[in-house]
């Protein structure tokens, strides 16, 4: 069974509080979300999201911005999303 | 934790889905042409050639033009594999289209050669489908049910491609199969259940909740449907060996199929509106009329196929076949079109500069009134259909054949219209 954290998010590797909730918005608006909050990115920092599901679209537009990024499925097919500027 | 890696090319152009659903009211108005142009009678039967025609330019004309141009589009997106050698998929488009032409001309009184043009179109279509498609899908970076749901779509493909291809000889000059009834019973169960109902079912997962905000499908409730499909795909394919003394053999392989059919046409459809119910933000989208609609035919269709089965009135059998391809998957898949399309033209144009600098929103891309349009023009065409088939009136063939018509307009706009927006 998947583990929660008392505010119901998975165990995961990126920390819970770090994490914005995407899942609840309607296409396309996790993916500008996505790439709005990357624009602002400073060296250093990193945006971490959770999905609905691995979002593989929005990788192209990642790696043309210069961006690292790392996913992790989880149990129920949703999907943590961690990016920082590729170092 | 696992590092992604994909690069620009990897995504398909636009142009490759934007070309298979371009071709799409053309098909249908084939459709509305075999309807306005023959007595209403011709319907009565499923074994005339005009019902011959309006079904497979439905199946063919609509329903795969529409199946294959998304699998191009979706393999990448959803399973996160690129289709290898994508750029094949424009001749796959070309040879799909010439297979279709000779396949109708030949049903509506055409020479024989028409059909060997059809069937060497399809089959080498079907190669340079079949195998990068599956190739991709042997290896996808999540292993999802939406992912095994595609894979038996396509397994399903390539057994209904054998069996319509070996059937379609017969109207090549060759012979027509031994069992022949049965060849069409596997390739008419399998086209609807595991080719569409697989595929269908496996983009709902995907694509109800990300765009109508519904609650996820359970993984559970996934996997009982993939597996139920599956067991009456192979139940199906297992009757080939089974002889009930007091059904035919057409009918054995039409009961084996009802584990498959339950889940795509009393499950599925059941837990889809469900969720659609319980949407927490009620937004209204246009294109969830479609789905509605098309679900509500979907739960017609078992009592449908009992009736085709058990009456002795053959007009049960083309209203099946009816609902199943113009009512069921007919609706969804326009519904579809009509979220997809606009998705695709503002990932494709867009996307790219979201964060950068103002970009248009997807909903201003296409507006809720021709959607509408689209929407009444299909499900008034699909009674009128029905009534056609029931009834047997000429002025309701012709009325079919009209809306039919305007159904292929209205939708050609429609795409048109959302196409070739680039500001």
């Amino acid at each position: 069974m998947e583990k929660t954290d008392p505010r119901g998010l998975p165990e995961t590797s990126a920390d819970p509080a770090d994490i914005v909730d995407l899942r609840g918005l309607e296409a396309p608006e996790p993916m500008v979300r996505i790439l709005a909050a990357c624009a602002k990115l400073a060296d250093g920092e990193s945006f971490n999201a959770r999905l609905p599901h691995i979002p593989f679209p929005v990788f192209p537009h990642l790696a043309a911005r210069g961006l690292a990024w790392e996913t992790e499925e989880l149990a129920d097919g949703s999907a943590i999303i961690r990016i920082r500027p590729a170092s | 934790m696992r590092t992604g890696g994909l690069s620009m090319d990897q995504a398909p152009p636009l142009s490759i889905p934007a070309s298979f659903f371009l071709t799409i009211p053309l098909g249908i108005l084939f459709a509305g042409y075999f309807m306005f142009t023959s007595i209403a009678v011709s319907f009565g039967s499923p074994w005339t050639a005009q019902t011959l025609a309006l079904a497979h330019a439905g199946t063919l004309g609509v329903l795969a033009m529409g199946m294959v141009g998304a699998l191009y589009q979706m393999t990448p997106v959803i399973a996160g594999v690129p289709v290898p050698m994508a750029r094949l998929a424009h001749i796959v488009h070309g040879l799909l289209l010439v297979g279709l032409i000779g396949f109708l001309w030949r049903l509506v009184d055409g020479p024989d050669y028409a059909m060997v043009i059809s069937i060497r179109s399809f089959s080498l279509a079907l190669i340079l489908f079949l195998i990068p498609m599956a190739w991709a899908l042997a290896r996808p970076a999540t292993h999802n049910e939406t992912v095994q749901g595609m894979r038996l779509a396509l397994a399903s493909l390539a057994i209904i491609s054998l069996a319509g291809l070996v059937t379609a000889r017969g109207f090549a000059g060759g012979p027509f199969p031994d069992e022949e009834m049965l060849w069409v019973q596997i390739h008419m169960t399998l086209a609807l259940l595991g080719w569409v109902g697989g595929l269908l079912l496996a983009v709902s997962w995907q694509v109800i909740p990300m765009f109508y905000l519904t609650s996820t499908f359970s993984k559970s409730s996934r996997q009982w449907l993939l597996g139920l499909l599956f067991m009456g795909l192979v139940l199906t394919l297992a009757s080939v060996f089974i002889d009930i003394g007091f059904l035919s053999r057409g009918q054995t392989a039409a009961v084996a199929a009802l584990p498959a059919a339950v889940a795509a046409w009393l499950l599925h459809p059941v837990f889809v509106l469900r969720n659609i119910a319980g949407r927490k933000r009620k937004r209204s989208d246009a294109s969830l009329l479609f789905w509605n609609t098309g679900l509500v035919f979907a739960l017609l269709l078992i009592p449908t196929a009992l009736a085709a089965l058990f009456i002795y009135d053959p007009r049960w059998q083309v209203l099946f076949g009816w609902l199943a391809i113009w009512g069921w998957a007919g609706t969804i898949l326009h519904g579809m079109l009509s979220r997809i399309v606009p998705f695709l033209v503002w990932f494709h144009r867009y996307s790219a500069r979201v964060g950068l600098e103002p970009v248009p929103s997807m909903r201003s891309l296409l507006s809720q009134r021709r959607i509408q349009v689209g929407f009444f023009l299909h499900t008034a065409s699909v009674l009128s259909g029905s009534a056609t088939i029931l009834i047997q009136a000429d002025m309701l063939a012709k009325l079919t054949g009209l809306l039919l018509a305007a159904t292929a307009v209205s939708l050609a706009s429609t795409l048109v219209h959302v196409l070739k927006r680039r500001k």
